[in-house]
């Protein structure tokens, strides 16, 4: 009888210990798994993953939707000790586009619209669409890069490498890929670059003296007064391109 | 208990008969060994190797060449296509697939990056004969200053066009341009695709597509689990032909399965093994001959090849069932139910050896009837007929062969047959034979010829596309790629011929001009400009290139040094262009580039291919472009000499159709051979009465088909030489037995048939149409064989039209 009651007693403390050990493991893995999920979300603000880009994006002022630049361009032919270099100004507009002005060591203006209708104006002021499968997709490109969309460029790119001042992008399709080796990307609120690496070029873009404007009535009336054209082009690039009867 | 045959020697024609196989053996075991080798042997699986390509008299052998080439080259793609409407996912997809093409063995998948670069390899020497559009209307306007404006204007851009070639080779990238002209997706391709394809080869080397497919096949699998937002269709005949092989493999094993159900009856599994041993043997000596004297064999040869087991088991079984009966003059019946006779066991040795003589006569007689008719089907002229032809008489060979040495060795393991309810089969045919009265006899075979000859004129059928019964899901996905791409559909091709490459040209430049806008031309002219062009363009490119001209201006302008020099090295480029001028023949024959043989050359004679292809813009139906396409390219050939319209669907039909014809005129010449056969062996006119047997049969199979509504086919036509062998076969042994042993015969007979009628019969549910028409033909002839058999023993009954009797 005593026996059977010992038995009893040892039974019941084994099943206490393994309840307790169970309901401690659990505990235990909520714990831990709580203090994962912090580790997570804190490491995540302050990740350097350079896989993610995220510290680049960070790291990027706001942009305005109305500002604009000067850049300089260089571009650096393969096979070639030349270096072609080129300066002007550009005026971005988030509702209605880019224009991209060169004015040394030639004079020519680009304008890339939002309804992809994209121009170039030479100086003597002849209007010719760029409707050509390489500038469309360059004119994609430029829109995204200088609207700060980097949302829609991640989604054709992949992050190759990343910090907080520069990114390294490569792009997804293979077909472009083929065209274009890597884009980066790097710069501050007051200096820019942009550059491309492809298989025959190099271009590298450096932009500075950034500033908000007003819209595109001011900026035609103080910077284009004597290309007019562009800024009609800008608001209404298939009229302008029918007006000339250069398509 | 167990009553087994007593052994006896072999008689002097058995032995003769196992040396023969022994050689046999020997020539097998070589071929195997010769043949073990990759590349050796190739699976044909095209529906058009069928069918010459003698369609089109006015076509050369060259063109007809070059026409075998292109669909051979489209013969071994696969193209994949993937859409999306999450681009990203699209893109992971094609990477995805392209790496799984990668890891195949067997399959090859350039990408256009890889293309273009052999293609600006090739073309670059020769890049001042190939200027685009834009620069030749400057330079013939005299507006040079245009040329250095768009250069220099690239050139400060923030744009990247691409330059094959560096600034000092090819100032004002002129050859860029000229390329993206040609090639614009591989240069520039969509920003945001919702559709790709990506095309894969089977590399030449390839001698087993099946196991390539089907690693391919796999690998989709795993494809669609992996990008479950990526809607992966695939097309190309390889999948086709794996299809195809599947079910021919499956058709194959219900043969023979069915073949071999009807030999339980005896009860043992030694009878069991010489028909086996016959069929392997058979068919190894017809594909060994196959491989001997061809570089390929047709699937179909294959199929129909394996149908011959219906005739090599007759074999086994006139042998088996003749060798362990008993003697009627000596032996004591165990049992007399139905009018049949069974084995008791201690007697058969005596009969065995007596009959052992008629036995081999009229195997004999049947392997020489058989092999004759099926000889004649070589006389057809269509290649994979021939094969047949091949296959069947060697496979007849080496089966007959097999059961004459081993028959001996076999019967002495054997044991009493068990008939089951084959046995009631006799005496109802046997009822049947006797109240057919000669009068009535004579108005069925009447009535019969009367609709024969009804049909022989009425319907038929050669549409190969009735012959092709795809699977839906491949049908579906071949449907939907080629609305985004019609080019991979694009069975019709226009072959032009001339003297010269300039009227080459000119007949495209025409045919381009008279194509509207519902279809588009894939042709050299996509690639080259014609040889007076390229003049033209050196001519021009000299001017470029001349002091002061474009390229100088260009090179001034960006501040390039030891301008003069540079431009001596290309104006020598130049040179050596305008004394060896590009080679499109050569260029476009160059298989790197993976280009089907727009243009070929021989003896003088230049022969350009054109696809034609409906339109791919927009909102314009394919089905009403596709039928533009074909209505302008058939006023277009119908207008001038030179070109022809080639479409493989009508061609192929054509083929069939005249094959169909040429096929019964080869029936009716094998039925003249086999009653040669028979008045030589047996010397008297009156034997011809046993050729009444196949050719009742023959022309009540095609009278019953025609009663059915089944249009002929070229493979209807093939069925009815094994009605005609199955039919002398067994007009042949109760000729030959039936007096001596009659039960033996006759069981043997009722047995061989029920073989032949349950493999046929499976084949006539086949799944593979050209095997159904087979089948159909096979069972509806043999069953009728087997009725008309034993009207023919009514008929013997009272006559002896035996020689030796």
């Amino acid at each position: 009888m005593k026996s059977s009651r010992l038995y009893i007693w040892v039974f019941a403390a084994l099943a206490i210990c393994v309840c307790t050990a169970g309901v401690k493991a659990q505990v235990d893995a909520q714990v831990d798994a709580q203090v994962d999920s912090q580790a997570k979300v804190q490491g995540d603000a302050v990740s350097d993953d350079p896989l993610s880009g995220r510290s680049w994006m960070a790291s990027q002022p706001s942009w305005p939707c109305q500002y604009r630049g000067s850049f300089e361009q260089t571009r650096t032919l393969a096979g070639s000790e030349l270096a072609v270099k080129s300066q002007g100004r550009f005026w971005q507009d988030c509702t209605l586009g880019l224009v991209w002005q060169v004015n040394k060591p030639r004079q020519e203006s680009r304008v890339y619209t939002r309804s992809q209708n994209d121009l170039l104006i030479s100086q003597t002021g002849s209007v010719k669409a760029l409707n050509g499968l390489v500038e469309r997709r360059v004119g994609v490109l430029l829109r995204t890069v200088f609207e700060g969309n980097h949302e829609a460029l991640f989604e054709d790119f992949v992050v190759l490498e990343s910090n907080e001042t520069e990114v390294e992008l490569q792009p997804r399709d293979a077909r472009v890929k083929a065209q274009l080796n890597a884009l980066f990307l790097g710069g501050d609120a007051t200096r820019a670059y942009v550059r491309l690496d492809t298989p025959s070029d190099t271009l590298s873009i450096q932009l500075a003296d950034f500033a908000e404007h007003d819209g595109a009535q001011g900026v035609c009336r103080e910077w284009l007064d004597d290309q007019n054209d562009v800024c009609r082009a800008l608001r209404s690039p298939r009229q302008r391109l029918e007006a000339t009867g250069d398509n | 208990m167990s009553q087994h045959i007593p052994h006896t020697h072999p008689e002097p024609a058995t032995r003769i008969a196992l040396v023969a196989f022994a050689l046999l053996l020997i020539f097998l075991i070589s071929g195997a060994v010769w043949f073990a080798g990759p590349g050796t042997l190739r699976m044909d699986t095209r529906l058009a190797d069928m069918g010459p390509l003698d369609t089109h008299s006015s076509v050369s052998s060259q063109g007809l060449e070059s026409v075998a080439q292109a669909r051979e080259l489209a013969s071994r793609q696969l193209s994949v296509h993937l859409e999306s409407s999450d681009s990203g996912a699209l893109i992971a997809a094609h990477d995805a697939v392209r790496d799984a093409i990668a890891a195949i063995d067997g399959l090859q998948h350039r990408s256009p990056a890889e293309r273009m670069e052999q293609l600006v390899d090739l073309l670059a020497p020769h890049r001042f004969s190939l200027l685009p559009a834009s620069d030749q209307l400057s330079l013939d306007q005299g507006e040079e200053t245009q040329i250095v404006d768009q250069a220099l204007s690239a050139l400060f851009s923030p744009s990247v066009a691409p330059r094959p070639l560096e600034l000092h080779s090819d100032p004002t990238n002129s050859f860029g341009r000229w390329l993206i002209e040609r090639v614009p997706q591989q240069l520039a391709p969509d920003e945001q695709p919702t559709q790709v394809r990506i095309d894969a080869q089977l590399a030449d080397s390839v001698t087993n597509a099946d196991a390539v497919v089907e690693q391919w096949l796999l690998a989709r699998e795993t494809l669609e689990q992996q990008h479950p937002q990526v809607i992966l269709r695939h097309t190309g005949v390889p999948l086709f032909a794996h299809e195809a092989a599947a079910r021919s493999r499956a058709d194959v094993n219900w043969i023979t399965i069915g073949s071999l159900v009807g030999i339980t009856v005896f009860r043992s599994i030694w009878p069991l093994v010489l028909p086996a041993l016959s069929i392997a043997i058979g068919a190894a000596t017809g594909f060994v001959l196959i491989a001997l004297i061809q570089p390929s064999v047709h699937v179909l040869t294959l199929v129909f090849g394996a149908s011959l087991i219906g005739i090599v088991i007759d074999y086994s079984v006139h042998g088996f069932v003749h060798q362990t009966a008993p003697d009627p003059n000596t032996a004591r019946p165990s049992t007399t139910q139905s009018g049949i006779t069974y084995i008791d066991g201690s007697l058969v040795g005596s009969a065995q050896a007596r009959r052992g003589t008629g036995l081999l006569r009229a195997l004999g007689l049947s392997l020489a009837t058989s092999a004759a008719a099926y000889a004649a089907l070589g006389m057809s002229g269509v290649p994979a007929l021939s094969s047949v032809a091949i296959f069947s008489v060697g496979g007849l060979l080496g089966a007959w062969l097999t059961v004459v040495a081993l028959l001996p060795l076999v019967t002495r393991h054997a044991r009493p047959l068990r008939p089951g309810l084959i046995r009631y089969a006799v005496p109802v045919l046997l009822w049947s034979g006797r109240s057919l009265s000669p009068a009535r006899a004579l108005a069925w075979c009447l009535l019969i010829v009367a609709i024969g000859v009804i049909v022989l004129l009425g319907r038929a059928d050669d549409d190969p596309r009735r012959l092709i019964d795809l699977s839906p899901e491949l049908v579906a996905d071949a449907q939907a790629i080629a609305e985004t791409w019609p080019e991979i559909n694009g069975s019709e091709l226009l072959v032009l011929e001339a003297d010269s490459i300039e009227q080459i040209y000119q007949s495209l430049n025409e045919l381009r001009d008279a194509v509207g806008p519902g279809a588009t031309i894939t042709s050299l002219m996509d690639w080259l400009p014609s040889p007076a062009e390229q003049e033209a363009n050196r001519a021009r490119s000299a001017r470029v290139l001349a002091d002061g001209g474009p390229a100088e201006q260009v090179l001034s302008e960006l501040g390039s040094e030891s301008i003069s020099e540079r431009l001596a090295r290309m104006r020598d480029t130049l040179a050596k262009d305008t004394d060896t001028p590009l080679d499109a023949v050569a260029l476009l024959s160059n298989q790197a580039l993976g280009l089907p043989p727009l243009l070929a050359r021989t003896n003088g004679q230049y022969v350009a291919l054109a696809l034609l292809s409906a339109a791919t813009e927009s909102g314009v139906d394919p089905g009403v472009a596709r039928g533009a396409e074909h209505t302008t390219a058939e006023v277009y050939t119908a207008e001038r000499d030179g070109v022809t319209l080639m479409n493989a669907v009508a061609d192929t039909e054509a083929a069939l159709g005249r094959q169909r014809e040429a096929s019964f005129t080869v029936l009716a010449a094998g039925f003249a051979i086999v009653a040669m056969v028979l008045l030589i062996v047996y010397r008297r006119p009156g034997v011809l009465v046993i050729l009444g047997v196949p050719a009742g049969a023959v022309i009540g199979t095609l009278a019953i088909l025609a009663l059915l509504g089944t249009p002929l086919t070229l493979f209807h036509a093939v069925g009815l030489f094994l009605v005609l062998g199955l039919g002398m076969d067994y007009a042949i042994f109760l000729n030959e037995l039936d007096a001596s042993a009659p039960d033996a015969t006759r069981l043997a007979i009722v047995l061989s048939a029920a073989t032949s009628l349950i493999s046929f019969g499976v084949l006539a549910l086949s799944s593979i149409p050209v095997a159904r028409f087979f089948g159909q033909t096979v069972f509806i002839g043999n069953a009728l064989n087997l009725v008309f058999s034993f009207a023919l023993l009514a008929y013997l009954e009272t006559r002896v039209i035996k020689s030796d009797a």
